[in-house]
């Protein structure tokens, strides 16, 4: 039938075999005193109500085949596709193909989820689409599919738990995921062994297995184009039904501080949104530290001139500074997890106010110096920097680390700690992935010695 | 792994136990220090300026201390004081040592010794010669100042004030100039005026030990121009019976050392001076022409005072400009070249070679 | 497997650390009778003796030091070998741990006695020196992303501040014409020992490229003279040799105009002592896989056992480090002295054996291919 050889002909067969191990996939044969035909279609992007309205019913209703492929036919957006290729991209994006007397007619099913999507609340963007994913799985895929028309993009379905039976997804992009990653995690889903799972975040803990851990190893994320993109970037995802995050792995530490913005702005903006980014996780994790050094042990490092309005601001406190550090630290912390829990209104109203009062106060009783406000305020911002909640949190815990070992050794203490970070950090897998380097050196000696871009690594 | 955790905890825990702290508003800050010779023979006076620390900072009144004590050393002296205070005395912050002239005059070596054998002492420290006394000097308290002693930290680090008239010296520098051979070490003069003013305009030429002659600020100024880059200042020139001057906008100046084979040796200075008119005491305009004649005749003044400034230092026996060592850096035969200088150093003459340009007249011709 | 580069983390990291590891003390003793000249000497020994021990090892793709010498030679031999290199690896990382502990109290925390900056560097030692061998080498290289920038900044700062001595150089470079010395020689190829650390890292390289060596003595070179003649140009020809840690008190004496910290020193003693941990580390990791290797009861492979095991050389690590607290200045100078030297022969006497183990390796196949 086709003149170009490497095309390869419309057949439910070819099709099939294409999209095997997408679980969602629906091939039913209609059976009819009149005749035979067989629908084949993606049920996570497709409508089932336009489904059985527009192709099953007619179906049944037609006196023979002849009229029933002109309806099909007919019908407004419904294309007949002549290459397997055009064939498969069409039933991608959420056409039913509908086979009568062998000819392959396509009908325009799509279900889009638009209604119910709502917006993304852990991670905005200024640009970009807001949709996040819902508690509904089906939705989720569809939100994905729609992003990701691709036939390389399989998924598995699974059941975990045994009186939950939560239904499970795992996604990935056959031509680019790291099959190693791929069979672990399946590996260890399959011997997962839980009674009740609710949460993604819960799933996330049974994956891994070390119990120390400070720092996550896989994204949790709300947002569709995140999973799309890192699956483009040959990860795995697992999604949940009932929640309304997907997990993405393996991830590792540089990922965190990518935001879904970075893509949109220029590339020298999205490199410095990127930048201030590191400089506010440094921030955080190092000022409270380096105050507790500076005054108790090494007044000696900054300047005179700034070495006596620190001694001026702490005349009146009457503790040493790692005391004072951890009160307004903890203070801070309170705010903070306070607002989360307050309603959206009262929220901010509360921090604003517990913020100035306190602080106001705290100074004017003489309590804390009014440096140590600046320095936790500018803590408690840069800490907000980081786009993934899940690392913005262990920064905040990491923190405390910082300030004990300043505490006991001056700025000897929050070298040695970094240093130790540093070393954790880099001794960190993600499912067999190096969590933490300098992943940049490997684009540079790429590119000098095969000149051209390359994205992988 | 619970038993290592508890272990780390239980060692930390011991290590607070044993370590203590003095936070930054249990020390007080020593911020200068003068060291004048004794009332009884052999014994020094070791001044200290504190900084009090004020709690709030819209309140601008500076507040200073200031502790003297006397005794055979400074070790001792500086241990004494510890018991006036109720606060740890912390040197770190010690920005400038200045020396009594009489002090300067004897020796200085034990004072550099001292400071730069303690480790809490930098050695970015600006030393300096004060006069009368290093005492008078510290209690100087400017009425622009907010800081204690934050006006000589400026004026001597060059961060406010460039005056043409400031040589600074940091302790290394002293020290690397009291030990190398064939260069002498040189001090600014700090002079009291009053409790309110500062002035530094002098500069002390010292062999090894002790002060041997005081530059002029005249001669302190052309002492700069030959030893920095880009020193701003204004220099004058005469020209048809009217005054002028002119500012530097860049300078540099470099020298060599020349010995014939016959003939007497000779350095020769290279100075070059590019400038803008300042000021003019005639009421002439000021032409092309005229701009280049007064190039002219300032370099001819210009040429006059270094000549003289030069053979002074020479009669002197000092090197401040490290001729010697610039002469043995320039051979080879390591084992008899600071000979060979000693002999040629007496015969030497100066040459010099003084490029002014001065660019432009100014906003007015 | 890995990439080159980590070799040149490690070469990196050696040449940078000499400035812990007394190489100046001994330059700036011999300033006058020959340091240059043995500085010039050292380079092109040095980067021969780079190229030859990684052409070497290559022969031996992803195998260690134990594993060739164990499987090559007697055990009787072996043993008593890696037990000297191992002896010797810890002695290199305890000499930059006490060196920098001193450093330490001297510059930044005279407040803090001695043994909790001891204790609380050899706990972070510890427990880092266990990771395994690529981590580290990954967090090498951050740890170098991190330090190089402000080791460069403070050199380009040093050089270009107006007040340091050129004459005072040259005059120092006048004195090149003297024979060379061994003493300097033996400190001077200390920078290039970096790649000694491959003994037990080539268990994770495969194929080392070796692309540019001229670049190795490049590198050299440049880190050695500056190491040499940078103090010089500020404490002069002759005042350097009254300074301790000659680079220390040299970073004290470059000024930061406009930052809110006025003194180089810290910001150089931040960069030399993430270096120096990291390069302890290194060292003491090192050892402790030859020490591991020589272990009676190798054979067990349980972990616990394993970990015991760890412990136990962690362990007397840290008693002979305390008990070496007791040197004081002029000892541990003088320790530091012996170890420039036996270390040189050490590196000689490894080259050799391996070469050895290469003769062997080939006649053994060539009679059963």
């Amino acid at each position: 039938m086709s003149e170009q050889p490497q095309k390869h002909a419309a057949s439910l067969e070819w099709i099939t075999e294409k999209l095997d191990n997408i679980a969602d996939l629906e091939d039913k044969r209609l059976l009819a005193p009149a005749g035979d035909a067989r629908l084949v279609f993606i049920k996570s992007i497709t409508d089932s109500v336009k489904i059985s309205h527009g192709i099953i019913a007619p179906f049944y209703e037609m006196e023979d085949n002849e009229a029933y492929k002109d309806y099909i036919r007919t019908y407004p957006g419904s294309e007949e596709a002549t290459t397997g290729e055009r064939a498969l991209e069409l039933l991608l994006s959420g056409y039913a193909a509908v086979a009568i007397l062998d000819q392959l007619y396509f009908f325009d099913v799509l279900h889009a989820e638009n209604s119910a999507v709502s917006e993304t609340i852990t991670e905005s963007v200024t640009q970009g689409p807001s949709d996040g994913f819902t508690e509904n799985l089906a939705i989720n895929l569809n939100m994905v599919r729609r992003r990701y028309q691709s036939s390389q993009l399989k998924m598995e379905s699974m059941l975990i738990g045994n009186l939950s039976r939560t239904k499970m997804a795992i996604l990935y992009d056959e031509s680019r995921v790291n099959y190693d990653v791929l069979a672990e995690v399946k590996e260890k889903l399959q011997t997962l062994r839980v009674d009740i799972l609710q949460a993604t975040g819960e799933l996330e803990k049974y994956l891994s297995s070390d119990k120390l851990r400070i720092f996550p190893k896989t994204i949790v994320t709300e947002r569709p184009d995140r999973v799309v993109f890192n699956l483009s970037e040959g990860k795995v995802a697992l999604m949940m039904d009932t929640t309304g995050y997907a997990i993405v792995l393996p991830s590792i530490f540089n990922d965190f501080f990518t935001a879904m913005d970075d893509k949109i702005q220029f590339p020298f903006v999205g490199r410095f949104l990127k930048f201030l980014r590191v400089i506010g996780v440094a921030m955080t994790l190092w000022l409270p530290a380096l105050y507790v050094a500076f005054t108790s042990y090494n007044p000696e490092i900054i300047r005179v001139q700034i070495a006596l309005l620190v001694a001026g601001s702490r005349a009146t406190v009457p503790y040493p500074s790692f005391v004072e550090v951890l009160i307004m630290l903890i203070m801070m912390e309170f705010l903070t997890e306070a607002s989360i829990r307050l309603p959206r209104a009262i929220g901010p109203t509360a921090t604003t106010v517990g913020g100035l009062i306190l602080g106001q106060a705290a100074t004017q009783a003489g309590l804390v110096g009014n440096i140590m406000i600046i320095l936790v305020s500018a803590v408690a911002i840069s800490n907000f920097l980081i786009p993934l909640n899940m690392m913005s949190f262990s920064v905040r815990v990491l923190k405390y680390f910082f300030v004990i070992a300043a505490a006991f050794l001056g700025l000897v203490g929050v070298v040695s700690c970094l240093v130790g970070l540093m070393i954790y950090l880099c001794s960190q897998r993600s499912f067999g992935q190096p969590y933490f380097r300098l992943f940049f050196m490997d684009n540079i000696s790429f590119r000098k010695f095969k000149k051209g871009g390359g994205t992988d690594g | 792994m619970k038993k290592v955790f508890l272990l780390l905890i239980t060692i930390l825990l011991l290590l607070t136990a044993g370590c203590d702290f003095k936070d930054i508003d249990r020390r007080i800050f020593v911020v200068a220090m003068g060291i004048d010779p004794g009332e009884k023979e052999g014994n020094l006076k070791v001044s200290l300026k504190l900084a009090v620390p004020q709690g709030d900072i819209t309140k601008i009144d500076e507040k200073m201390q200031i502790l003297t004590e006397e005794s055979y050393s400074i070790s001792e002296a500086l241990r004494m004081m510890k018991s006036r205070v109720e606060k740890e005395l912390d040197y770190v912050h010690c920005k400038s040592i200045i020396m009594g002239e009489k002090l300067a005059e004897k020796d200085i070596r034990h004072v550099m010794d001292w400071a730069v054998r303690r480790r809490d002492i930098q050695l970015i420290l600006n030393f300096g010669v004060g006069r009368p006394e290093a005492l008078k000097v510290l209690n100087i308290k400017p009425q622009s100042e907010h800081i204690p002693s934050n006006s000589l930290i400026m004026a001597m680090s060059g961060e406010g004030t460039e005056s043409p008239f400031i040589a600074s010296v940091y302790s290394y520098q002293l020290m690397k100039n009291v030990f190398e051979v064939g260069i002498d070490p040189t001090l600014p003069i700090i002079e009291s005026q009053g409790t309110e003013q500062f002035l530094i305009n002098k500069l002390a030429l010292l062999d090894k030990q002790k002060i041997r002659l005081i530059l002029s600020p005249d001669e302190t100024r052309l002492f700069n121009l030959l030893t920095r880059r880009e020193l701003r200042t204004n220099l004058p020139a005469h020209y048809k019976g009217g005054m002028y001057q002119y500012y530097t906008e860049d300078t540099s100046a470099s020298y060599r050392i020349f010995t014939p084979e016959e003939g007497k040796p000779y350095i020769q200075y290279k100075v070059k001076l590019l400038g803008i008119l300042e000021e003019n005491s005639s009421q002439d305009i000021v032409t092309h022409q005229v701009l280049q004649q007064l190039s002219k005749a300032g370099g001819e003044e210009l040429k006059e005072g270094i000549e003289k400034l030069l053979v002074k230092i020479q009669r002197s026996g000092l090197d401040p400009f490290g001729w010697g060592l610039r002469y043995a850096s320039r051979h080879f035969n390591n084992d008899t070249e600071m000979r060979d200088w000693k002999a040629i150093y007496p015969k030497l003459e100066f040459k010099t070679l003084v490029d002014v340009d001065i660019k432009y007249s100014g906003m007015i011709k | 497997m890995v990439k080159s580069r980590y070799f040149y983390c490690l070469f990196l990291m050696n040449s940078l650390i000499n400035i812990i590891n007394f190489v100046p003390r001994e330059l700036m003793d011999r300033r006058f009778d020959g340091a240059l000249m043995s500085i010039l000497i050292a380079v092109p020994i040095g980067t021969t003796f780079v190229y030859v021990f990684t052409k070497l090892m290559d022969k031996f793709p992803g195998k260690g030091i134990p594993e060739i010498f164990n499987s090559l030679m007697p055990r009787l031999v072996s043993t008593p070998m890696l037990l000297v290199y191992a002896v010797l690896w810890y002695v290199a990382g305890v000499i930059t741990l006490l060196s920098f502990v001193d450093i330490t109290l001297r510059f930044i925390s005279p407040d803090t006695g001695a043994y909790p900056v001891v204790i609380g560097f050899l706990i972070l030692v510890c427990l880092c020196c266990r990771v395994d061998g690529l981590s580290l080498l990954y967090g090498l290289e951050v740890i170098l992303g991190i330090t190089l920038p402000l080791i460069l900044y403070a050199s380009v700062k040093a050089l270009a501040n107006p007040n340091f001595s050129w004459d005072s150089v040259l005059q120092i470079v006048t004195f090149i014409w003297h024979k060379p010395d061994i003493k300097s020689m033996a400190a001077g190829t200390f920078l290039f020992s970096g790649y000694i650390n491959l003994a037990i890292f080539n268990r994770l390289f495969h194929k080392i490229k070796l692309r540019h060596v001229w670049l190795i003595a490049v590198e050299g070179l440049l880190v050695l003279l500056m190491t040499f003649l940078v103090p010089i140009g500020y404490f002069g020809t002759i005042g350097v040799e009254r300074h301790v840690y000659t680079w220390f008190s040299t970073a004290d004496s470059i000024r930061i105009e406009t930052f809110l910290i006025e003194r180089m020193l810290f910001i150089f003693y931040f960069a030399y002592m993430t270096l120096s941990v990291m390069s302890v580390i290194v060292h003491w990791h090192v050892g402790l896989e030859l020490f591991k290797s020589i272990m009676p009861f190798a054979d067990k492979n349980s972990s616990k056992a394993k970990l015991w095991k760890e412990w136990i050389i962690l362990g007397l690590f840290c008693v002979a480090t305390l008990l070496l607290m007791f040197m004081d200045q002029y000892e541990l100078n003088q320790l530091a002295e012996w170890f420039l030297q036996i270390r040189w022969l050490g590196e000689m006497s490894m080259i050799a054996t391996l070469f050895y183990c290469v003769i062997k390796m080939r006649k053994a196949r060539r009679r059963n291919p």
